[in-house]
């Protein structure tokens, strides 16, 4: 029998089989916890399933081995390594000569964070186990199927294409709205499977061939990888999980498949060897479609694609560079603040995040892969990843989940030998600079050769042109007047000349001089007229935003203008919408802005009131009081639990109006900063929404907090009330199972002999209990917790 | 927006919320009215249920045809005289979730309502499904027990996987569990309901099952967390 890897090169179809589950049911096999041990215990109903597949045409038979994982074996009797190889040698037997094998694997069933514990490696660990075995066992290709999380299967196809040779086949399952249960979108799972080199993609369960038919034309259009369908026969009944659609109709079904251009079909979930019969007949009847499938400048995240057919602005404000409190914050791994960055930069228009995270002491990979990760769990944007370093850009590439770009590479041949590779494995785009290691050439034309060369080198990995994106570079037009037109000029060649698209960040064009503001739009026009497609800019500058809208609404990419005018229009409204308290007196007016929680008010009062007014004393006299009288009224249930927020909130404006006034006017008597408090959801343990409250509680009464997020590992605990030698932890666990977790945190916190007080807080928690896990105090809710950081910490 | 949850219960919200009665300001009741419509447009309700004979067995109650026993005396308590069970999975879905980080991030005062309608919305989630097998065993002339979920008493988390396996929740709603038990959607209902042929001669409060009942705020503030819907 030939390698299936070189059938998949022949035109033509390929069959696969039906429904194992279905058959099971059927067959009424005993049902355990996982359906693999029969391959252990009942051999001959799983080969006969097999057989009877073969026999109805199938030239793929899917192996027994969808759940058996690590995590989902683990109360089987049997090893993962056990059924998955009985499984493959199951389903060998049975095929002989007359079918190829394929190692069938599913999501493992524990969510990837961020909406569940399973970590990326961990899951890559899993597949990778699982994905040896198989080929020990003979396998022919690997499915990776049932997919709902994109990142997930990125782990899988990492793990399949980096232990082993074999082809491999990824099938997501989509709900009607064309998106998976974790929000994958069709367009995106095809550009970013392609891009990390599947053989094949498509579609599998969930729904039938009717309902199907939309989403396979649609990813169609994204990937010139052979696609596949496997559907369900049509939707179960819930009652009786009987199925709809007959054999004939999914069989009239697959036609319009086939009319779309997919060339592998098969059946899941309710679907039978007559099924499978059904559509041999149409195969053999049938001529595949050849599909004509247009290349396109994209980007993406799991649910978000961005076609770069128009100017896509590029937010710039994720970089340390030059911004003292940014990196302070990466210091104290304060991802929140970066976080909200991020989401103000999509608030004003961003479209593309750039992601810096490169500052000389800290573990620069590691951030890398945590900023990510976070980011990637509060906004869809595609991410740009910004690195000197290769082994950061390959952190960020492993761990972002969709297609992100690379920034950058530039002329230099080994600059292209170490990144290029690395931008081809994971599916990327790049940036190319125009420049090499004698620097910015300063004629437009040089910086042109040394795109070519960046274009010919990409090519030669096999990355694609519509992937490539220039960047002609800026230069300060006071230092160096000429250069600007020279940069717009290299703009127009490197477009008409390479076919590439382009990047550029604009801002360093006014660098010392005043009102940067005009020069940095004009000189944004002028580049966008040239041909610019990705200006990096700060996106809360409003004047930029509008060059951008302006320029589209003008050039008619913006048609009838309606991103124009969501953006512009009716801007002016947006008034406070309470009325400003009566202040008179700024002091009174601070002190009620904070119990009635307007958080820009009491800003701008508290910066008022610091004119006149010592900062220490604004804390005294009337922010710590007010936010006591808001603790009070919240205790007796006069205020409830979005109040007392909002107040704090509304506190943690003053405070930054105070901490910006000490950056200005520094005295090292005043004193205003706090002990640090750490605070950690214990290891097992997602649900965060408690500590996070605190949180914010805690940090608006002026303490500093080092939150290590949820799920959190307790030695990494341990590490962090070390390394801060904080005197203040906070644990927090909601869930039974997860209490014991913070016992044992607690335990060895107190092993390692660190002078801490701790105090615990979650749903499930009673004093009592706080006190017999070992913990020095117990909160019942956020209040609670400030109050025991002022006993503790004063 | 989907269209199987319309509506939800400001006073459970509220309630979830801590709050204790009174008249609510502008502000709040505004603040309120923004989080559940931004739920309802979020969500996407789903659900499964399916029936099953039970069998009494030295170890436990045996599902029959999947791989779930249930284990101790508060769920053998639960199903005294029942010959079968409903097992239900419901959830909204991951989409709120990931609203709901990105709210705490930027209006942590909206987050917390947030959060607490999608308990709500869960809640309504489990109560449709509910409502239907009530219907589907009446129309059979017989009655069922309330909602017992995993964790409950001392019927072990170590149920949901098994639990979530026979109704292929993970295939079907997207719903898995970890191994500390928790469910992912985090907003999600598990539960077995109970089969029997005559009406249960006293209904059970499920705070009897409950570990928090001597220390509840909910009942010291004479309420309840959950919408008793039985009795």
């Amino acid at each position: 029998m030939l390698p299936i890897q070189t059938r998949l090169k022949e035109e033509g179809f390929l069959l696969l089989d039906g429904a194992m589950g279905t058959m099971l049911q059927a067959a009424n096999a005993p049902m355990g916890k996982v359906p693999e041990a029969l391959n252990m215990t009942h051999p001959e109903v799983i080969a006969s399933i097999h057989k009877s597949y073969l026999e109805a045409g199938a030239q793929v038979l899917y192996a027994n081995t969808f759940a058996a994982n690590p995590y989902k074996v683990k109360d089987c009797p049997y090893s993962s390594t056990q059924l998955i190889q009985a499984g493959v040698k199951l389903a060998k037997d049975a095929a002989g000569d007359r079918a190829w094998v394929a190692l069938d694997l599913g999501p493992i069933g524990e969510m990837l964070a961020p909406n569940g514990s399973l970590s990326f490696d961990t899951a890559y660990g899993y597949y990778k186990q699982m994905v040896t075995d198989g080929v020990a066992a003979g396998a022919d290709l690997v499915v990776l199927e049932t997919m709902t999380d994109l990142l997930e299967l990125k782990a899988a196809l990492l793990a399949v294409k980096e232990n082993s040779s074999l082809p491999v086949f990824c099938t997501m399952t989509f709900e009607e709205n064309g998106r998976t249960f974790a929000g994958v979108s069709v367009d995106c799972a095809a550009v970013t499977l392609e891009g990390l080199g599947a053989d094949a993609v498509g579609i599998n369960c969930s729904l039938g061939p009717e309902e199907i038919l939309p989403l396979i034309q649609k990813m169609a259009k994204y990937t010139s990888l052979p696609l596949i369908v496997k559907a369900n026969a049509g939707l179960p009944d819930l009652n009786t999980g009987a199925y709809n659609v007959t054999a004939q109709d999914f069989a009239k079904g697959a036609e319009e498949f086939i009319r779309c251009g997919v060339t592998i079909l098969g059946g899941c979930c309710g679907t039978t060897p007559d099924y499978i019969r059904r559509l041999r007949t149409l195969l053999d009847q049938s001529q595949p479609v050849t599909r004509q499938v247009e290349r396109a400048s994209r980007l993406c995240s799991a649910s978000r694609m961005v076609e770069v057919d128009r100017v896509r602005m590029i937010g710039e404000r994720i970089n340390p560079t030059g911004k003292k409190k940014f990196q302070q914050a990466l210091r104290d791994h304060n991802i929140g603040y970066l976080l909200t960055q991020g989401l103000e930069q999509v608030q004003a228009g961003a479209e593309i995040l750039d992601v810096n995270v490169g500052l000389p002491d800290i573990d620069e990979p590691a951030t890398m892969v945590e900023v990510v990760s976070q980011l990637q769990s509060v906004l869809d944007l595609p991410l740009q990843l910004d690195s000197s370093h290769p082994e950061v850009i390959e952190a960020g590439l492993r761990i972002y989940n969709g297609k992100p770009i690379v920034n950058s590479v530039n002329g230099e041949p080994e600059v292209l030998e170490r990144i290029l590779p690395l931008v081809k494995k994971y599916g990327a785009a790049v940036v190319g600079l125009t420049m090499d290691k004698n620097g910015i050439p300063s004629t437009a034309e040089e910086r042109l050769e040394i795109g070519r060369r960046i274009v010919t080198a990409c090519q030669s990995y096999g990355i694609p042109k519509e992937d490539i994106y220039l960047d002609c570079l800026t230069l300060t037009v006071s230092v160096q007047q000429k250069e600007a037109l020279e940069t717009l000029k290299a703009v127009r060649l490197v477009k008409q000349k390479l076919g590439v698209k382009t990047v550029l960040g604009v801002s360093n064009i006014s660098f010392g001089l005043p009102d940067r503001e005009v020069i940095n739009t004009t000189f944004l026009t002028l580049a966008m007229e040239a041909g610019l497609d990705l200006p990096i800019l700060n996106p809360n500058n409003a004047a930029m935003v509008g060059a951008v809208d302006a320029f589209h609404l003008l050039t008619g990419k913006d048609v009838s203008g309606e991103a124009y005018l969501a953006r512009h229009a009716g801007q002016k409204a947006a008034a406070p919408q309470v009325p400003a308290a009566a202040a008179s007196d700024p002091k009174e007016g601070l002190y009620q802005a904070v119990l009635a929680g307007l958080k820009e008010q009491a800003g701008s009062l508290c910066k008022e009131l610091l004119a006149t007014m010592p900062p220490m004393e604004v804390v005294n006299q009337v922010l710590i009081p007010a936010l006591d009288q808001v603790g009070a009224e919240f205790e007796t249930g006069k205020l409830f639990l979005p109040q007392l927020i909002q107040s704090a909130t509304a506190a943690q404006a003053s405070f930054e109006q105070i901490k910006d006034y000490l950056a200005a006017h520094p005295d090292p008597e005043a004193k205003v900063q706090k002990e640090k408090i750490i605070l950690a959801t214990v290891e097992g343990d997602v649900h965060d929404i408690g500590k996070n409250i605190v949180k914010v509680i805690l940090e608006n009464y002026g303490y500093p907090v080092i939150d290590l997020g949820k799920d959190v590992p307790v030695q990494k605990v341990v590490e962090a009330v070390r390394q801060h030698g904080a005197k203040l932890l906070g644990l927090s666990a909601l869930m039974t199972t997860t209490v014991a977790n913070m016992e044992k945190t607690i335990q060895a916190v107190r092993r390692a002999g660190l002078p801490c007080t701790i105090m615990v807080g979650g749903a499930v928690l009673t004093p009592e209990y706080a006190e017999k896990i070992g913990a020095d105090y117990y909160a019942k809710d956020a209040k609670q917790s400030a109050d025991i950081a002022k006993l503790v910490l004063g | 927006m989907q269209q199987i949850i319309r509506e939800l219960d400001r006073q459970e919200i509220l309630r979830y919320l801590g709050w204790r009665g009174g008249e609510l300001s502008p502000q709040m009741d505004q603040l309120l009215t923004r989080c559940i419509q931004s739920t309802l447009e979020t969500i996407r309700p789903n659900y499964r249920y399916q029936y099953f004979p039970i069998a009494s067995t030295p170890e436990g109650i045996q599902v029959e045809q999947t791989g779930l026993l249930l284990t101790g005396s508060s769920i053998a308590r639960h199903l005294e005289g029942c010959h079968s069970v409903y097992l239900l999975a419901g959830t909204i879905g991951l989409a709120h979730e990931q609203l709901l980080r990105k709210t705490m991030l930027t209006q942590p005062e909206a987050g917390v309502v947030l959060d607490s309608c999608g308990s709500a919305a869960a809640e309504a989630v489990a109560e449709l499904a509910d409502r239907e097998i009530q219907r589907l065993a009446a129309g059979e002339g017989k009655y069922t027990t309330p909602r017992f979920s995993p964790g409950y008493g001392d019927l072990p988390l170590s149920c949901q996987q098994p639990l979530l396996s026979a109704l292929r929740a993970m295939q079907t709603l997207g719903m898995t569990v970890s191994s500390g038990g928790l469910l992912s959607p985090n907003k999600s209902v598990t539960a077995i309901i109970g089969v029997r042929d005559t009406p249960a001669n006293q209904t059970r409060s499920p705070c009897d099952a409950c570990l928090k009942r001597g220390n509840c705020e909910f009942r010291r503030r004479n309420q309840v967390c959950y919408r008793s819907k039985q009795g």
